[in-house]
């Protein structure tokens, strides 16, 4: 699974390519902050949303491996599951830089 | 299949009882009927011959009565005259003829009462009765001998006598008649006693034959209801046993599907956190061994991750659980992003890669993009794997073709070590690799080439392959599909107005690239002039053929592409006469040789998309093409203008859709969630709504469901679904929420605009007149 999906981002119309990278890296941060909060307080069904959110961003951008930990942190908090949900947290928030070094760089 | 034989059994043994059940009731019937019938045919034949002769008895009786009156009155009137000829004193002999003729009638009745008397009389009677009236004969004929009156009186008394005689002789042979009358009335009578008893045991055999059938049928009927009710019975548990296999079945599947599903998440996004954390590793500051080991860490993480995807990918088609799109594909750009993801490893054994796709097959196919990509870079992957050094090819053809219906044929060519002839067929099962050295080294899991025979065949076609021990193999496979329309790309149309007519010389010796570059040249309305070797190119330079641009290949036989190049300049100028050198990334000429002759690099391998680049930008005319068919046409939302609801929470997908659609002329309203969108459509109606299905407040599907229970039909707008669960249940969900379409995320141009031209299209057809 690739970092970034080049060809979901070059599908969408060039000019408004650095106002979603520029509203990705305002709204990220803050998601990533309210996941690991819910996580912290064992709110799952919000950190669910949370993730849910995030991961609409990270599908429609070509972020594929945040979009797929997103996923994956959805389903647990919708099912209560706190396996392993720090770690992936964790995994998220160190893929971002990356990812969005990545789009920055294109 | 054990239930279903027990149903095939109780099927047999039920319609055999019936029938066998139903057989006795004829049986039964045809035999009783039968004896009934001859009796009847007895009686009636039996009645027929008593009535026959008691009648001939009858007759007979009348008969004999008759004669016998008619002897009587012969012997009367004889006796009669005789006695008036010998008592009267003037009679003579004159009178003589008449009492002879009485005599004579005497003798005719006489003989005809002898016809009619009966056989069984007693003969005596008969001897004296022939006697007497002999007699009376005789005594008219001695009438002529007499001479006296006294002898004919004496001639008359015995003539009365005689009579008398005669008389009581037929008084008898009257009772002897009248008692067979008696006889004959006592058999008519028996006959009909007999009929009547006849007819009375006939209805007794009847009356029988109907009882004993009432019975009979009562039994069998009996006997059928039993039999039903257990066969219905066991029919109940049967079908019930079948029901609940199939449900523990269906469960099952559902349950492997829910674990694939599962698996795939619980498995890959570890991997992938593992994968990304040595990469972030990778990035920070580590002694050289440290880098060794990280940089394994991440092989093993990537093969390992294939190794999964492979398992997976397996399991879901063997499950029956993976679905082929059917959607346009753009054939040439799928083998393209192939040979993109596959250079590099190409390069590191410095292989070159060609295609070379049949100028018949059109640019857009039926099917599914994802799918054949997964064949080609699997074929193409072991091709470069088994090749130490040469070229790996692909080549398309026409296998068959009718109308929009295609057959393809795909080629993947390599000039590897080849495979042994005994393992060419069994390549294709899951767990057989070729060379078992590379099982041992890990790479491979065995399951690629089983992968992409399940994927072939899921797309009507077969794979094979051939193979000769040091020369190479050649992997074959087909695909059925169709001619479709998709959006094309600036070069992909035909006959570019800035290449029409343009002079272009093609020097290449790869076979493939030769073909590629031929066709997508003259694709776009060029006039090409191929030759294979640089002595070729010079001696048509040399002849006075000019050329616009040239295409050179730097792998030219004796290291000859900077010889045509000089050979080139030495004429004409980088302007008069443009070259682009086509060479791989790690071409070994001198660059500042390179630079000095030709215009252009054109790395390798050849893509329509770097080539027409190329061409452009060799021509000064890339940021001229401003003009394309496409472009001169309407949009579609100028062409089909539509009112549209975007149903999104999520910022930047509100920005993407929205910017998807204003490209192509739409103009969206935005609604934060579901009941946003209910109220929206409250206050006016809309063509169609984009509808995320997660949303706070009001999901997609709640909100689908109130449009579609609150709004009357002229109201109801088209919904699609957009969601980034791509699980076939979640659209069947979608769709029975009453939503009309489904596409997924990431939303692309492509997607919209096809569930768009979809929508269109139903919109139409409601539109059309009954």
């Amino acid at each position: 699974m690739k970092l970034l999906a080049l060809e979901t981002l070059q599908s969408l119309p060039s000019v408004i390519l650095p106002r979603l990278i520029k509203m990705f890296s305002d709204t990220t941060p803050a998601l990533l902050d309210e996941i690991r909060t819910h996580t912290q307080q064992g709110n799952w069904l919000d950190m669910a949303k949370a993730a849910h959110k995030l991961k609409g961003s990270c599908v429609s951008l070509g972020a594929e491996q945040m979009a797929d930990i997103c996923k994956d942190l959805q389903h647990k908090g919708e099912a209560n599951d706190p396996t392993g949900v720090e770690g992936q947290v964790e995994a998220l928030a160190a893929l971002y830089p990356l990812t969005l070094n990545a789009m920055q760089s294109l | 299949m054990r239930i279903l034989t027990n149903l095939r059994l109780l099927q047999i043994i039920d319609s055999a009882l019936l029938i066998i059940l139903l057989g006795i009731i004829a049986l039964l019937l045809w035999f009783s009927l039968s004896n009934v019938s001859h009796k009847a045919q007895q009686n009636q034949q039996q009645s027929a011959t008593a009535m026959q002769e008691a009648y001939a008895s009858f007759q007979q009786q009348v008969e004999l009565e008759t004669r016998i009156d008619a002897q009587r009155e012969a012997y009367d009137t004889l006796e009669q005259e005789f006695f008036k000829f010998a008592n009267n004193p003037n009679s003579d002999r004159s009178y003589l003829p008449v009492l002879n003729d009485l005599s004579d009638d005497l003798m005719l009745k006489y003989k005809q009462l002898l016809q009619a008397w009966p056989a069984d009389a007693d003969p005596q009677l008969r001897e004296q009765f022939e006697e007497y009236t002999g007699i009376m004969a005789n005594l008219t004929a001695e009438l002529e001998t007499a001479l006296s009156p006294y002898q004919w009186q004496q001639l008359a008394r015995d003539a009365h006598d005689t009579a008398i005689e005669a008389r009581e002789l037929m008084e008898e042979l009257e009772a002897m008649d009248d008692t067979m009358a008696k006889q004959v009335m006592s058999a008519i009578q028996q006959s009909m006693d007999s009929n009547a008893s006849n007819a009375e045991q006939m209805a007794t055999r009847l009356a029988t034959i109907q009882y004993r059938t009432l019975w009979i049928a009562a039994l069998l009927i009996t006997l059928l209801i039993i039999s039903r009710t257990y066969f219905s019975g066991n029919f109940k548990q049967l079908i019930y046993s079948a029901r609940h296999a199939q449900t523990t079945a269906e469960d099952a599947v559902k349950t492997k599907a829910r674990f694939l599903a599962t698996m795939s998440h619980e498995i890959r996004t570890p991997m992938n956190g593992v994968i990304g954390m040595t990469r972030l590793l990778m990035n920070t500051p580590m002694s050289k061994k440290q880098s060794e080991f990280v940089e394994s860490i991440h092989l093993s993480g990537e093969h390992l991750l294939t190794v999964i995807n492979d398992v997976l990918d397996f399991s879901k088609i063997e499950a029956g659980k993976l679905d082929l799109k059917r959607e346009p594909l753009e054939l040439r750009a799928c083998i393209e992003d192939v040979f993109n993801l596959l250079t590099s490893k190409a390069m590191e054994k410095n292989l070159e890669l060609a295609y070379a796709v049949g100028p018949s097959i059109p640019l857009f196919i039926e099917g599914d993009m994802v799918r054949l990509r997964q064949v080609l870079t699997n074929l193409l992957g072991n091709a470069i794997k088994f090749t130490e050094q040469g070229e790996i090819t692909v080549f398309v053809m026409p296998h068959s073709h009718q109308g929009d219906e295609y057959e393809l044929e795909f080629q993947i060519n390599d000039t590897g070590a080849g495979i042994p002839a005994d393992r060419v067929e069994s390549i294709f099962e899951q767990f057989s690799q070729a060379d078992n050295a590379l099982t041992r080294r890990g790479e491979g899991t065995g399951l690629g080439l089983a992968i992409s025979r399940r994927l072939v065949e899921m797309m009507d076609g077969r794979i094979w392959a051939e193979s000769t021990l040091g020369v190479g193999s050649r992997f074959h496979f087909t695909i059925k599909t169709r001619k479709t329309e998709g959006k094309l790309k600036p070069f992909l149309h035909p006959d570019i107005p800035e290449i029409i007519g343009k002079r272009i010389l093609i020097v290449e010796n790869n076979p493939a690239s030769h073909q590629a570059l031929r066709d997508f040249c003259s694709g776009w309305g060029a006039i090409t002039q191929a030759c294979c070797t640089t002595s070729e190119a010079i001696a048509l330079i040399a002849t006075g053929s000019t050329y616009d641009i040239g295409l050179v290949d730097s792998n030219l036989p004796n290291a000859s592409a900077l010889d045509l190049g000089k050979y080139v300049r030495s004429r004409y100028s980088k302007q008069e006469f443009p070259l682009i050198l086509i060479a791989p990334p790690n071409d070994a000429h001198p660059k500042d040789t390179v630079r000095e002759i030709f215009n252009l690099y054109l790395t390798k391998p050849i893509t329509r998309s770097r080539l027409f680049d190329s061409l452009m930008t060799v021509m000064g005319e890339l940021n001229l093409v401003t003009v394309r068919p496409e472009q001169s046409r309407l949009k579609l939302g100028e062409r089909l203008p539509l009112s549209i609801l975007l149903a999104e929470d999520n910022p930047i997908n509100q920005i993407v859709a929205t910017s998807i659609l204003e490209e192509m002329a739409y103009k969206a309203e935005i609604a934060e969630n579901g009941r946003q969108a209910v109220d929206a459509l409250r206050k006016k109606p809309f063509d169609v709504i984009f509808m995320d299905m997660q949303m706070p407040e009001m999901d997609g599907l709640e909100a689908t469901r109130t449009i579609r229970a609150e709004f009357p039909p002229d109201r109801q707008p088209i919904i699609i679904a957009m969601t980034a669960n791509a699980m076939e249940s979640d659209k069947q969900e979608c769709l029975n929420a009453g939503m009309n379409d489904y596409i997924s995320k990431p939303i692309l141009p492509e997607a919209i605009e096809a569930a768009l031209q979809r929508s269109l299209a139903s919109l139409d057809k409601q539109a059309e007149p009954a």
